[in-house]
């Protein structure tokens, strides 16, 4: 198992612009993530995730875990619609 | 007292979500958004942590908005923590959001609608937080 933790600013050394899936992250309140262990890191957020869940199933040991992304987010305004309808019962 | 994450304009908070039948959680980077009616996660997260629009879908969703129309699935959460706080069965939208957003979802008023809150924005400060 990965052990090796790194702090954030670190991490956003390293990974500049990408997608970084952490095991157990440690955070501040205000301040966001402040060091974690990085068992996976890439651009294109699906890569890291597919490959979060081949190490999750192949037995890697965690309490807990975070996604995070090391560069700017963009401004983000909302205006969207969303449309809710009920499914239909399932039998299982 | 909690401290909100300013970034660009907008206060990022933290939430906890349990993967699917265990106690492991994953640590959500949400928006905190007021200004919209449903906390709104990624897919691929939510799938990442076992749960899955076949199985666990309670409702339906259509997501419209500049980007277009994308479908999407309620599901419920048996535990959800952010702000301090803990809710049991809270509903969340779980829709693929655009990987440049660097965001795990946004956090909406069907969480804040159970709680009394004092926030200062200038400072990004909740200064109390009860539940009602």
């Amino acid at each position: 198992m990965p052990n090796k933790y790194s702090q954030w600013k670190e991490i956003k050394h390293a990974y500049p612009k990408q997608w970084v899936s952490i095991i157990e992250p440690e955070t501040k309140d205000g301040k966001g993530v402040s060091r974690g262990i990085v068992i996976a890191h890439n651009k294109d957020k699906n890569k890291v995730i597919s490959k979060t869940k081949s190490l999750i199933d192949a037995g890697l040991k965690f309490n807990k875990h975070m996604l995070a992304y090391t560069g700017d987010i963009p401004y983000i305004v909302g205006l969207a619609t969303l449309e809710i309808q009920n499914v239909q019962a399932r039998t299982s | 007292m909690y401290k909100l994450e300013r970034l660009k304009e907008i206060f990022i908070v933290h939430a906890k979500i349990p993967f699917k039948n265990r106690i492991k959680e994953e640590e959500l980077r949400l928006v905190f958004d007021p200004g919209c009616a449903v906390t709104l996660v990624d897919t691929s997260i939510v799938d990442l942590l076992g749960y899955s629009a076949q199985i666990d879908s309670i409702r339906l969703s259509h997501l419209e908005g500049a980007g277009g129309r994308s479908k999407g699935y309620i599901i419920e959460m048996p535990r959800f923590k952010s702000l301090n706080q803990e809710l049991h069965n809270f509903e969340i939208a779980c829709h693929d959001l655009d990987s440049h957003l660097g965001i795990s979802g946004l956090l909406g008023m069907n969480f804040f609608k159970h709680f009394k809150m004092d926030i200062d924005f200038s400072k990004g400060l909740i200064c109390s937080i009860h539940k009602v």
